[in-house]
């Protein structure tokens, strides 16, 4: 069991990761269309095609998270993150280790590395707890308190975390 | 009570998460400044004082352009080594050519590099360095043992190497620039002394 104040601030959590990455994507369709060339996993004729549908997919499925937390969303975004992982992996193991993660677009390029595959288990780790029932309680003054905090919170570490594999990996490639 | 505990123990570690953050970027800023400048001066072969390998090619730009050697003019040589792929390179171009046209008066400028001809073009229509003496040849980059890109070498006007290192930004120019007037002052010192 749950408490309500986990779940929501995974579904709150979630909905802003994705809005904020899927807008990013449709805001910088070819450069999103750039990166999934570069992963070599989708046919390449369609690129430019996935590179609306994925991110559109990203917005409606962490929105039906939020709104109706909908047991379909959830495994959908796990699914979503696993798949990334899965990607990001594949092309490690191929040895096409200075391919553009696609993490940041507007600034500086990335490369792939494993730290992003254990990052990406995590999140879906985290998704699927959503599957768990929750506690039916009424949420006081202080649960919504706690679960800004706790949303706040996780995006920080979520931002830093990041922020830390992209300079490992950048150390790893200059130094 | 024990509430306003846990909320002003909530902001504090958001602040702490915020300063953590905070120090993460900076070091990936630092990461960017201080890019391969810790392989200053490997050129193996080149040895400040020493006479630079002497080539006379076609440049890019129309005509013969040499290096090494003493100079006809009397002027300073800046052999600039760079690629037309490098990042760090295209970011010195406009740097270069500002730095070349303002120190005309003592300073040669020359660029070096080598691979396809076509690139090379672009580059020089795209940077304007027309004024410039552009060779393509591999040949001096291995004569003068030229490891890592970008990288400069001055030479003084008698055709010695007087100041050589990786260039990464502008300071780097500046300072092979400062190493050879310390160098010449220290001459003219030596022969008053001597005289």
């Amino acid at each position: 069991m749950l408490d309500p104040v986990f779940t929501h601030i995974i579904s709150l959590g979630l909905f802003v990761l994705f809005v904020s990455a899927g807008v990013d994507k449709l805001k910088n369709r070819p450069a999103f269309s750039q990166v999934l060339t570069g992963y070599q996993i989708l046919p390449a004729i369609l690129g430019p095609f996935a590179a609306v549908v994925i991110p559109l997919a990203e917005i409606i499925l962490s929105v039906a998270v939020l709104r109706y937390q909908s047991a379909f969303a959830s495994m959908a975004i796990a699914g979503l993150l696993a798949v990334y992982g899965f990607a990001i992996f594949i092309n490690i193991r191929r040895g096409n280790l200075s391919l553009d993660c696609g993490c940041q677009f507007g600034e500086a390029r990335q490369s792939i590395s494993m730290a992003l595959v254990y990052r990406n288990i995590i999140l879906v780790g985290a998704t699927l707890l959503l599957l768990l029932p929750a506690v039916d309680r009424p949420l006081g003054v202080y649960d919504y308190g706690a679960i800004v905090f706790g949303v706040l919170v996780s995006a920080l570490f979520y931002i830093t975390l990041n922020k830390l594999i992209a300079n490992a990996t950048t150390y790893r490639e200059v130094f | 009570m024990i509430e306003v505990l846990v909320v002003l123990s909530w902001i504090a570690i958001l602040i702490l998460g915020v300063m953590v953050y905070a120090l993460s970027r900076q070091i990936g800023v630092l990461h960017e400044r201080i890019k391969p400048v810790g392989a200053l001066s490997i050129g193996k072969s080149l040895q400040v004082g020493e006479s630079a390998p002497f080539f006379r090619e076609t440049s890019l730009t129309g005509g013969m352009a040499s290096i090494g050697g003493e100079s006809t003019d009397g002027r300073a040589t800046l052999v600039f080594f760079m690629s037309s792929t490098c990042p760090v390179c295209k970011i010195l171009l406009p740097v270069l050519e500002q730095i070349g046209k303002q120190e005309n008066q003592w300073l040669r400028l020359v660029f070096s590099s080598d691979g396809h001809e076509v690139e090379h073009r672009e580059v020089i229509a795209e940077h304007a360095l027309h004024d410039f003496a552009y060779l393509l040849s591999t040949e001096i980059g291995m004569t003068y043992q030229i490891s890592k890109l970008p990288y400069g070498v001055l030479i003084a006007p008698d055709g010695r190497v007087a100041a050589h290192g990786l260039i990464n930004n502008r300071e780097h120019i500046e300072s092979l620039f400062e190493a050879y007037t310390a160098s010449q002052e220290e001459e003219v010192h030596a022969e008053q002394l001597a005289g």
